[in-house]
């Protein structure tokens, strides 16, 4: 009994509420009984407090209480919800002029200075984004974003210069930041512009601004930092990451929450691979946290993105890295199809009689036989892919000539009859 | 238990401890409803309109000397109530269950629930509970999850100790039936599979 009792009860203690749906629940049950107070608690003023001769006196406590609610409301209330707004709106000069630029004075550190720019940028192109596709970005507040960003790409750009003159490996790292950060704007401004939407406006001047500045940023990076300093700002953004992800509140179950955990794992497991490597090749062990700094910046502006707009695909930047057992088991998929394929191809000209088309197949067949052999000699993801795709076109391209074949066999037999 | 209401409570602890009691209890609440129910946005939901009921009732001058059967008992409530909304309940079900001959304590007199209990995994189980019909995991989900005694279910499900003991009992052996089928299941799958490879 003991032991079953135990085993039940441990295993059902794993199901408790989330850190932020405990607050969000927290939250709602004591605006209730905020809305809900005891009868009680109304303060009741007491008899004769009133002055004789006067029509009304509003009592000392009032007016400073009331006074501390007005100050609460401008400076709580209202940037945080300054804090959603977006170009147009009323509050969003104060999100611009007052939050952020409180915030910038926060940030003492040049590296702090310069992720707080890139953070800022990363907000115009999303709240331009979000207006776009809600069909609201107008001509002006698109040219007002696009100088906003040249702007934060400058101070940007500067606080590095001055880093550079202290930190020369720093600098790098800011380097690295700030052009992952361009790139990847760039890329989903110039899709984003490419799609054809006639019902709404699409950012072609924003792209073409972040466009050049990505460009121009790509070409200024130079070095690889030390592996210690990149290990350790690896660390620093995955903490963020983690931190984003509380501050977003996703469900664990939500689509964007898995994605970004996968991506988190992904990390995860090449920087143990980094670590092994790093005994062996010092050099190729820094050049490929290069590559996981990039994409831990990636996901950083994933989640500042989706804070804001949700328009943005996380495949198109952090592709997911299959597991040595999830590549095998692709890779067992695709031997399987090239079977499926070889096997319905034999069946296919066994039964065709045009002897001519039999022919002009048989090369196809032979060359997807050396290909189902090279599938299974691949040793890199990219090869098998390669070998897989190309198995796919010649297997449809036989197909299609024999079943071309097939109808003409048909509609000559018809017409004869 | 709630008390008789009187008049002017006193506003600031009772509000002290009702929220003692929400960060003390929340957890617990949301774990049962969740187990209840199997919908977390739901079993939030559940959780939330329990407290604020409570409040209410606070604000109506009672007073709630121990917060922790009250909360259960209105959280029960509240889920009795989203069985009937749920169409998927049928009424053929409700009355099926209603019709159930509870029996007496001498039916546990073959077996006892312990000696019943310890010939269960209780891992197993934890992942059975929801192919128990709710008269079953509801009484079960009380006294091993929530752990309260008989005597404190009895007074919650309004139904007498004798009534509880059986269902608890009756739950374990239909728990068991279960287990043993799934591991027949699971063993039938596994020859078939050698079979398939010879």
């Amino acid at each position: 009994m003991k032991k079953f009792s135990e085993q039940l009860h441990t295993k059902s203690q794993s199901i408790k509420l989330q850190t932020a749906e405990r607050s969000v629940l927290r939250e709602r049950v004591v605006s209730y009984i905020e809305y809900h107070p005891m009868p009680g608690s109304q303060t009741v003023a007491p008899a004769g407090s009133t002055k004789s001769g006067s029509f009304f006196t509003v009592p000392f406590s009032y007016i400073t209480r009331a006074g501390i609610g007005v100050a609460a409301l401008l400076l709580i209330l209202v940037p945080a919800l300054a804090e959603r707004a977006v170009p147009g709106d009323g509050l969003y000069a104060v999100k611009v002029r007052f939050n952020e630029e409180v915030r910038s004075t926060l940030a003492l550190s040049p590296y702090e200075k310069i992720e707080w720019e890139t953070e800022r940028l990363n907000r115009r192109i999303a709240e331009a984004r979000l207006l776009a596709s809600e069909g609201r970005l107008t001509d002006e507040v698109e040219a007002e974003v696009a100088a906003a960003v040249k702007t934060h790409t400058e101070n940007a750009k500067r606080e590095i210069e001055v880093l550079r003159g202290e930190d020369e490996e720093e600098a790098t790292l800011a380097t690295i930041a700030l052009n992952t950060t361009l790139e990847v704007q760039a890329t989903s401004l110039k899709e984003k512009t490419n799609q054809n939407n006639a019902e709404a406006k699409q950012p072609a001047l924003l792209a073409a601004v972040v466009g050049e500045a990505a460009a121009k940023e790509s070409a200024s990076q130079a070095g690889v930092p030390g592996y210690e300093r990149l290990m350790a700002r690896v660390e620093l953004n995955t903490t963020r990451i983690y931190e984003l992800l509380e501050t977003l509140g996703l469900s664990e179950n939500s689509e964007d929450y898995q994605d970004v955990r996968r991506r988190l794992d992904d990390i995860n497991r090449t920087v143990e691979q980094i670590t092994i490597e790093r005994e062996t090749n010092e050099e190729a062990a820094r050049l490929a946290l290069v590559g996981v700094l990039q994409r831990t910046q990636k996901l950083i502006v994933y989640l500042t993105e989706i804070q804001t707009s949700q328009t943005f695909g996380v495949e198109d930047f952090v592709p997911v890295e299959l597991t040595p057992e999830e590549q095998q088991s692709k890779l067992d998929v695709y031997r399987r199809d090239t079977q499926i394929i070889i096997d319905g191809l034999e069946k296919t000209r066994a039964s065709t009689t045009d002897q001519a088309a039999v022919a002009s197949t048989a090369g196809a067949l032979g060359r997807l036989y050396d290909l189902q052999a090279e599938l299974s000699a691949a040793t890199s993801s990219d090869a098998v892919e390669a070998t897989f795709a190309e198995i796919k076109t010649i297997g449809t391209d036989a197909k299609e000539i024999l079943s071309t074949q097939r109808n003409t066999d048909a509609e000559n037999s018809s017409s004869e009859s | 238990m709630p008390e008789a209401p009187h008049v002017g409570p006193n506003t600031e602890s009772q509000e002290d401890r009702f929220l003692q009691a929400f960060d003390e209890y929340n957890d617990a609440l949301f774990r049962h409803a969740f187990l209840r129910v199997s919908n977390r946005e739901k079993a939030i939901d559940l959780v939330h309109d329990a407290y604020t009921k409570v409040w209410s009732y606070l604000r109506n001058g009672y007073e709630i000397d121990n917060f922790r059967p009250f909360l259960y008992k209105v959280l029960n409530n509240l889920i009795i109530d989203e069985y009937r909304k749920r169409k998927e309940y049928s009424l053929d079900k409700m009355l099926e269950e209603e019709g159930i001959d509870e029996g007496s304590f001498d039916d546990l007199q073959e077996s006892t629930v312990e000696a019943l209990a310890a010939t269960i995994d209780g891992r197993k189980a934890f992942e059975l509970l929801d192919e128990l019909s709710d008269s079953y995991k509801e009484v079960l989900l009380y006294r091993f999850v929530d752990q309260l005694g008989p005597r404190e279910i009895s007074e919650l499900i309004e139904e007498s100790e004798n009534v509880v003991s059986v269902r608890i009992h009756r739950g374990l052996k239909q728990l068991r039936v279960l287990i043993e089928s799934h591991e027949e299941l699971a063993e039938a799958k596994r020859e078939h599979k050698r079979n398939e490879k010879i």
